[in-house]
Parts: C-alpha cells; sequence; structure tokens
C-alpha cells in the first residue's frame, strides 16, 4: 500500500522513530534507516511545518468562520488538524433528521462489503483491529441503507476509512460519508455513469489547460477511465501523500467538485513534460503511477494553491457536464 | 514450489522482445490481483486491497528463441466495474478469467466472462482459465474435472493455482506466452482471421 502520510500536531514534532503517523497508517520508509524516500519527506516536512504553525495561529486569531469569503481563503490554506472535524461537519446534516430515508439492503450487498473490511488499508494500525472494521461495516451498511441506488461500490471502503479516522466519532462520520456520497451519487451507482461522464470533462479540461497530454493520450489510445479513474471513486485517497489528500478534502468538503478537477488538472500539468514524451502504454502508465510520489503531489500546499489558480469551477463543471452526458453511451 | 525467477528474462539476450497486452477478469475477492502480486514480485498479502478501477504492471518471461514482456491489467471485479471492462480488453492478445474454487458462484461468472471475451475480444486472444486458492481445496465446491471439461469445450488453457503457495502460478503464465504469436513479424496468420476487425487482426504478432 502506498500512503506517504502525517497529521501535524504543532509544539509536539513529529515522532521519526515511530512506524506508524498519527492516523494510523505506516510510513513509508522504516523508521530506523535512511533512504532517499525519508530524506524527501523530511526536507517537505521541515518546509511545510512552519506554514502549519502559522495558519493555526492565523485561525486562532482571526476566527474565519464569521464570513464566509474569509472561511473559503482559510480553508484552501488548510484547515489546522484541531478544526478539521467541525469545518468537514459544518453543513453536514444528521440521519437523526430524518433527511434521508432507510431502505432495506439486500444479502448480495452485505456480502460484499464484508469481504472487503479487512481488504481496506489492511496495515492500518486503527483499521485492523475487529472492533474498527466493525465500525467501517456498519458506515458503509449505512450508506447502502440510505442511497439504496448506490448500494456498495468498491472504492467507498476507502473513502470512509478516512473519514472514520479524522472524525473519529461514528455516529457523524458516517452522516458526513453518507452526505458526502449522496453528493455524488451517480459515480457509484450500477454503471458509474457519473464517474464515466467526469472522465469527459476532464478531457475537454485537459485539453484547455494541457493539450499537449491530451496529444498524447489519442496517440497512444488510452482513456482517462484507465488512468485516473481511481482519482474520482476514492477521491485522490490511495494516489497522493495522505497530508495531500486531507488538504484536497478540506476544499472539497468546502466547495465542491471543482476541486477534483483542480487537482487533476494541477497534477497534469506539473508532470505534462514526462507524461507527453511517452512513446508506449507502459511508459505512460508508469509516469501516471508516479505522479503519486512525485514532488508536486508531496509538497501539498503549492498544490493547492497552483491549483486554486486555475479557471475552474463549479459552474464550468456543470456545464462541461450537461456536455458529456450526450457524449457517452448508456 | 515454482521458483520466483523461472522464465525471467536473461538481459541482453540475443532474441526478440515482443509486448502482449494481458488481462485479469473475474468476480471480486478470486484472487486476481493476488495472482499478479505472486507472479511480478513474488509476494502474497493475506488482506489484499481490493482494486478500483484496475492496475497496471508488467513482468518480462524468456522463451528460447523470444523475450516475452506482459503488460497485466488487473481489474476490479465488483459487477458495477463491468461497465469498464471492455476498454481493458480490447486489444488485449492474452486473458486470464479467474474463479475461486471455493466459490461456485464465481465459476459462474467466470464462464460469463469467457462468453463474453469469444463475442467481443479480438478473435484470437490467447484465453486461460484460472481456478484459483487450490490450497484450501478442503472447501472445494468446484471439481476440478468439471472445469477441466468446460476449458477443453471452450480451447481454454487450465490450470488450478494458487497465489498463496505459488503453485501454478509462473507456470499459467508461461503457458501462455508460449500459445502467443511471436512470429515471424509479418503476413503469417496466427489464428481464425475476422474480416470485421482488421485492425486487430494487424496486433496479433507485436514483435519489433
Ligand atoms: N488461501 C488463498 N487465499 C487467496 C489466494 N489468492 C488470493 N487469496 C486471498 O483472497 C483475497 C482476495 O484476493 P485478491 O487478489 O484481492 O482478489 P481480486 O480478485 O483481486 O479482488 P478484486 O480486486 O476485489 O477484484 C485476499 O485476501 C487474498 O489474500 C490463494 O491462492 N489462496
Ligand atoms: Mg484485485
Amino acid at each position: 500500500m502506498y500512503v506517504f502520510n502525517f497529521y501535524p500536531i504543532p509544539r509536539k514534532s513529529i515522532n521519526f522513530r515511530s512506524d506508524v503517523d498519527d492516523l494510523g497508517f505506516l510510513r513509508p520508509w522504516s523508521p530506523q534507516e535512511e533512504s532517499g524516500c525519508k530524506k524527501q519527506y523530511e526536507a517537505w516536512y521541515s518546509s511545510y511545518l512552519p506554514i502549519v504553525v502559522r495558519r493555526r495561529c492565523r485561525w486562532e486569531k482571526e476566527n474565519p468562520r464569521r464570513n464566509s469569503h474569509l472561511l473559503q481563503r482559510f480553508v484552501r490554506k488548510g484547515i489546522p488538524h484541531t478544526f478539521r472535524k467541525e469545518l468537514w461537519l459544518r453543513s453536514c446534516p444528521s440521519r437523526a433528521d430524518g433527511v434521508w430515508q432507510r431502505h432495506e439492503v439486500p444479502d448480495e450487498v452485505i456480502k460484499q462489503i464484508k469481504l472487503d473490511l479487512p481488504r481496506t488499508f489492511p496495515d492500518n494500525k486503527f483499521l485492523k483491529t475487529e472492533g474498527t472494521r466493525k465500525t467501517l461495516g456498519r458506515a458503509l451498511f449505512a450508506v447502502a441503507e440510505h442511497i439504496p441506488s448506490v448500494g456498495y461500490c468498491q472504492g467507498l471502503n476507502f473513502v470512509a476509512g478516512v473519514i472514520l479516522l479524522v472524525v473519529n466519532d461514528e455516529s457523524r462520520a458516517i452522516d458526513l460519508l453518507v452526505h458526502l456520497v449522496s453528493q455524488r451519487q451517480e459515480y457509484y451507482g450500477k454503471n458509474m455513469i457519473g464517474l464515466r461522464r467526469d472522465m469527459h470533462v476532464l478531457h475537454s479540461l485537459l485539453r484547455e489547460h494541457c493539450p499537449r497530454v491530451v496529444v498524447t493520450l489519442e496517440k497512444l489510445d488510452v482513456g482517462l477511465d484507465m488512468l485516473v479513474g481511481k482519482w474520482f471513486v476514492c477521491w485522490f485517497v490511495e494516489s497522493l501523500p495522505m497530508e495531500t489528500v486531507l488538504r484536497l478534502w478540506d476544499c472539497l468538503i468546502y466547495e465542491g467538485d471543482e476541486w477534483l478537477f483542480r487537482i487533476a488538472v494541477a497534477l497534469f500539468r506539473s508532470n505534462m513534460i514526462a507524461i507527453s514524451s511517452c512513446e508506449s502504454i507502459d511508459q505512460l502508465m508508469t509516469e501516471v503511477q508516479n505522479i503519486g510520489t512525485s514532488k508536486a503531489a508531496l509538497y501539498c500546499h503549492q498544490l493547492i494553491l497552483k491549483s486554486a489558480a486555475l479557471s475552474i469551477t463549479n459552474k464550468s463543471i456543470e456545464a462541461l457536464r450537461a456536455d458529456a452526458e450526450l457524449a457517452i453511451p448508456e | 514450489m515454482a521458483a520466483r525467477n523461472a522464465g525471467t528474462a536473461r538481459p541482453g539476450g540475443p532474441n526478440r522482445t515482443c509486448q502482449f497486452k494481458l488481462v485479469l477478469l473475474g468476480e471480486s475477492a478470486v484472487g486476481k490481483s493476488s495472482l499478479v502480486l505472486r507472479f511480478v514480485k513474488g509476494q502474497f498479502h493475506e488482506y489484499q486491497e481490493s482494486t478500483i478501477g484496475a492496475a497496471f504492471l508488467t513482468q518480462t518471461v524468456c522463451l528460447d528463441d523470444a523475450t516475452i514482456k506482459f503488460e497485466i491489467w488487473d481489474t476490479a471485479g465488483q459487477e458495477r466495474y463491468h461497465s469498464l471492462a471492455p476498454m481493458y480488453y480490447r486489444g488485449a492478445q492474452a486473458a486470464i478469467v479467474v474463479y475461486d474454487i471455493t466459490n461456485q458462484e464465481s465459476f459462474q461468472k467466470a464462464k460469463n466472462w469467457v462468453k463474453e471475451l469469444q463475442r467481443q475480444a479480438s478473435p484470437n486472444i490467447v484465453m486461460a482459465l484460472a481456478g484459483n486458492k487450490a490450497d484450501v481445496a478442503n472447501k472445494r465446491t468446484v471439481e476440478y474435472e468439471e472445469a477441466n471439461a468446460y476449458a477443453e469445450d471452450n480451447a481454454l488453457l487450465f490450470m488450478e493455482t494458487s497465489a498463496k503457495t505459488s503453485m501454478n502460478v509462473n507456470d499459467i503464465f508461461m503457458a501462455i506466452a508460449k500459445k502467443l504469436p511471436i512470429g515471424p513479424a509479418q503476413g503469417e496468420p496466427t489464428g481464425t482471421v475476422d474480416m470485421n476487425q482488421p485492425q486487430q487482426q494487424q496486433k496479433g504478432s507485436c514483435c519489433k
């Protein structure tokens, strides 16, 4: 499993001797040995820590919640982990409010969920215990119960895992999971129409923002679904370093799907030369798989700022989606 | 137990290198990713993460007269990912359809995949059927004879495999490698010619 993660706790310095980080993921190196990977990570970390500390002071001093414009700016610069849970849950309805109806869950769906419980972040310190696996099972069951058109779709197990680890409160974590999945339910339905539609949308965006990549894709006759479908199904979990995922989710939850596209386009742009010089599918796949470990992916603060500067909005996405819907076969 | 390096490439050998696209299909949790992980890295994980979309890996094997590089697409098994599958088997020269010998339903699904490939994939695709998890024979619900007879009727390569013990894992890939059309590079027909799919016929032999 590839997870490159840490959870910043200002003032208490990170324990690089420990095998796992604060969300329970294995560090990408053995803590005892020097590796290029560790060096790169430490270099990034020492540049990132001051940013984290500064952001937290600003949040405490300025209370950005009082004004939505200010809040957007603050969210994009990263929600300090002490505020993350609160902000993620900010506009999330509770199941107790009766927003969602309950439906019968077919046995087949329960069977599929059960199969995937031990197959979800099997190395994570917290998720590999029997108790947390059961919690994960209840979370996925709740999605099936409230969103019958989705039932269970593989990939949601990873999304649910991250939500549980961050929110760390079963009932509210489930609320958030159901809420976020319901906003993207056409991704996870029977034919995954939403995913295919959004791959068309991404294709159009790439044509505009990095045409050389599109030329290469077309030359090699590869669809974006094959390359980056997982990015969208799992909202970049398991494809990018965990801190980058959390920073992206801050924006995604607060502002919406435009952020999936912003990040995807920014990543392609940062790796454009390597990608556009590929001459075989083999090379292309290797380059795309390398994006997750690229410097652009690790330096999350810079990545978010670069993505924020792209002219991609929810409104432009909706227009492109309407066009794409006409183009995809059932 | 098959040695891990059996059949891997000798660098700098005099022979040609051919690339072939191979796709793995089959129900979720039958062990597709585990077979690939065993073949490519010699590893096995008790809890293998579910595959989302598909994973791509490569591995090279050596035959007497050629080196074969497999470009392996390991697909997601869940039913709803089925709509994405044609992308992966389009233009593939080989396919391994996997079922779990302890799961009768997965064998039925495997038959459906075979049918779909016979209809939609390239006509000269080399197809293999793998009955995986052969190490848990005490829970077997699909008999060897039954699967073998089915494979014979449909002209499939067939082996029971175990990603856990590595039984028959390299062997099934090697058996496929031996059936692939490695040349001569031009002209010679390598299978049934389907007049409706002229481009795919070209891809049948791909030595450079
Ligand atoms: N005993 C035994 N278990 C196996 C074998 N192969 C795979 N498994 C186990 O079966 C489970 C599923 O294996 P995967 O390789 O993830 O299955 P998959 O077909 O790739 O599943 P999807 O990615 O969901 O489509 C894992 O927990 C493996 O450890 C085998 O040969 N013997
Ligand atoms: Mg798999």
